[in-house]
């Protein structure tokens, strides 16, 4: 297991180092901006002028309760940090099922003496303790921010680490997809992109469905309706009701992986 | 008689519609060298690959060392060692790394495999190596030793000397000899004939994912008809037997297929003025031709 996990950090140093830094930083330099700067008058000015449909899907209730726990939820909500974390979290995934098929040394590790749901089991939990290590220094970019601003207090962190508990939730449910996906293909490239792209089609329709009214109906189909940081931060949805959609999704797809990969050809 | 390491029975795989192994059957007993034959595309590594359990057989059973391969999968690879022709292997990592982690997936506490290091020449600076900056030739050293060091019951090798030079070949051969000599059953796919001629007890010849051919090699020569050519010291008219076909005749020179009894031929000769005569031992590549071209035993 320790020699499979360095082999599969190794794979991904460069990336990994870069979203090690870049995630905290983000997380940091929003909460920087929106607590240091007097950024209230100007935005409520901007937010007068949009449409709309326009306030809808940058964030109404981030942008009407300009507070640090808006700030938060939309640090831990931005695209960036999302993208980063699902391309990561995608190519690990696809790279070392999918990918190890195409290139021969799934091969050569299945001709040694391991189990195919030990190889599955690996890689889930490898990932799903790279995607933790990744959230958990984004909290603590977020911490470390909020503690300059001195706002740290056990009511705000507790709220801060229930968001970042349902990204975590929400990452091991893209991861556990992406596993899923791989486990039928042959092909990392392709693996990877599938996954990112159902996944990024979720994330737009979820953008919609706040400008198109008849999508308002099919949000509780889409996952990112199971995530939702600024509602947590403002206690306007609970974790409770989050958790058991992403639990069981999580649950179906990795069985649904171990039983495929058991059974497949390579 | 020996105990059979490898039994496959009846074995058929599809890919889709297309039948890449038919209803195959052969065993390989233990302690020999066992020579797997076959043009590319034949069903060669289809039928290792369905050994080691990474494919999975439409019908038909393969048991190894007496066990169902699907059924008893990690217990057979423990005792197992493969190489591929086209070893693959993980690009971050240097020879030693991947060695141990080889040993650590066998959970085997690593050591340095000198005396095997020696055979190959491969130096501790070389091991050190990151494997993507390596040789397909180097590649090939380490995907032999990683097969071997664990000292397997059973030893699977997929074309195992491509890329490796006349001289590492030579000293492939013999590590392989030793370690059946010590008692490793060997499975050697090739379609290098002259190798398994080398260190082949037993052979099968598959073609078109069908077993042409399952014997030992002597039994095999046996079996293949065989050239003759003379000359003679004068022109003679009508030079012909009733065992054998021409194949070519160049001025006082005869070259004939013989395919039947030798002695009856020979009798025929005895009126012939013959001045030189060559009746070879017939080769694997014979055999081999033999089956691929005139489609003996169809």
């Amino acid at each position: 297991m320790v020699s499979y996990f360095k082999h599969i950090l190794k794979s991904h140093l460069g990336f990994l180092i870069f979203a090690m830094i870049f995630i905290p930083l983000i997380q940091f330099l929003i909460i920087e901006v929106f607590t240091g700067l007097e950024t209230k008058p100007f935005i409520d000015s901007m937010m007068k002028m949009l449409p709309p449909q326009i306030k809808m899907m940058v964030g109404d209730q981030f942008f009407s309760s300009l507070s640090i726990e808006g700030a938060v939820g939309f640090g831990l909500n931005h695209p960036v940090v999302l993208m980063i974390l699902i391309i990561l979290l995608t190519a690990i995934t696809s790279k070392h099922i999918a990918g190890a098929i195409e290139n021969g040394t799934m091969e050569l590790l299945l001709a040694l003496p391991v189990k195919r749901t030990t190889i599955v089991s690996r890689i889930w939990m490898i990932v799903a303790f790279i995607s933790l290590v990744l959230i958990l220094f984004a909290m603590a970019g977020l911490f470390i921010s909020v503690m300059l601003y001195d706002h740290l207090h056990i009511d705000f962190i507790e709220k801060a680490l229930k968001v970042g508990l349902n990204l975590w939730f929400l990452m091991m449910v893209f991861m556990s997809f992406s596993l899923m996906i791989s486990t039928f293909m042959k092909e990392s490239g392709r693996t990877a992109s599938l996954s990112s792209i159902v996944i990024l089609v979720f994330y737009f329709i979820d953008m919609l469905s706040g400008l198109w009214k008849p999508l308002v109906s099919f949000k509780p189909y889409n996952i990112f309706h199971y995530y939702q940081p600024q509602n947590l931060m403002t206690g306007q949805r609970s974790l409770d009701q989050n958790l058991p959609v992403l639990v069981i999704l999580i649950l179906i797809f990795s069985l649904v992986s171990h039983w495929q990969f058991q059974r497949r050809d390579i | 008689m020996s105990a059979n390491v490898i039994q496959i029975e009846q074995v058929t795989k599809y890919f889709g519609r297309f039948k890449a192994v038919s209803s195959v059957n052969f065993n390989v007993q233990e302690g020999e060298i066992f020579g797997f034959l076959g043009p590319n595309g034949a069903g060669k590594t289809t039928c290792i690959k369905m050994m080691l359990d990474l494919l999975r057989p439409d019908d038909g059973q393969i048991t190894i060392f007496g066990k169902e391969v699907r059924k008893n999968s990690i217990e057979i690879r423990n005792s197992i060692g493969f190489l591929s022709g086209s070893f693959t292997h993980f690009d971050n990592m240097t020879g030693i790394e991947f060695l141990k982690f080889v040993s650590s997936q066998r959970k085997k506490t690593f050591v340095f495999p000198k005396y095997l290091c020696d055979i190959f020449h491969l130096s501790h600076v070389e091991l050190n190596k990151k494997m993507k900056s390596m040789s397909h030739g180097m590649l090939q050293k380490i995907g032999i030793i990683q097969s071997v060091f664990h000292e397997p019951q059973l030893l699977i090798l997929d074309e195992p000397t491509s890329g490796l030079d006349p001289i590492m070949q030579d000293a492939f051969y013999g590590l392989i000899k030793e370690l059946n000599r010590n008692g490793t059953s060997i499975f050697f796919s090739s379609h290098n004939l002259t190798e398994v001629e080398m260190n082949c007890h037993h052979i099968a010849v598959i073609r078109d994912g069908k077993i042409v051919a399952f014997e030992t090699l002597e039994n095999l020569k046996k079996q293949v008809s065989r050239k003759l050519s003379f000359k003679l010291k004068n022109p003679v008219t009508d030079v012909a037997f009733s065992h054998a076909e021409m194949l070519s005749h160049d001025g006082l020179n005869y070259e004939f297929l013989v395919k039947g009894n030798i002695e009856e031929m020979l009798r025929e000769m005895n009126d012939l003025p013959i001045v030189d005569f060559s009746f070879p031992e017939p080769r694997l590549d014979d055999i081999f031709m033999n089956y691929y071209n005139s489609g003996l035993n169809q």
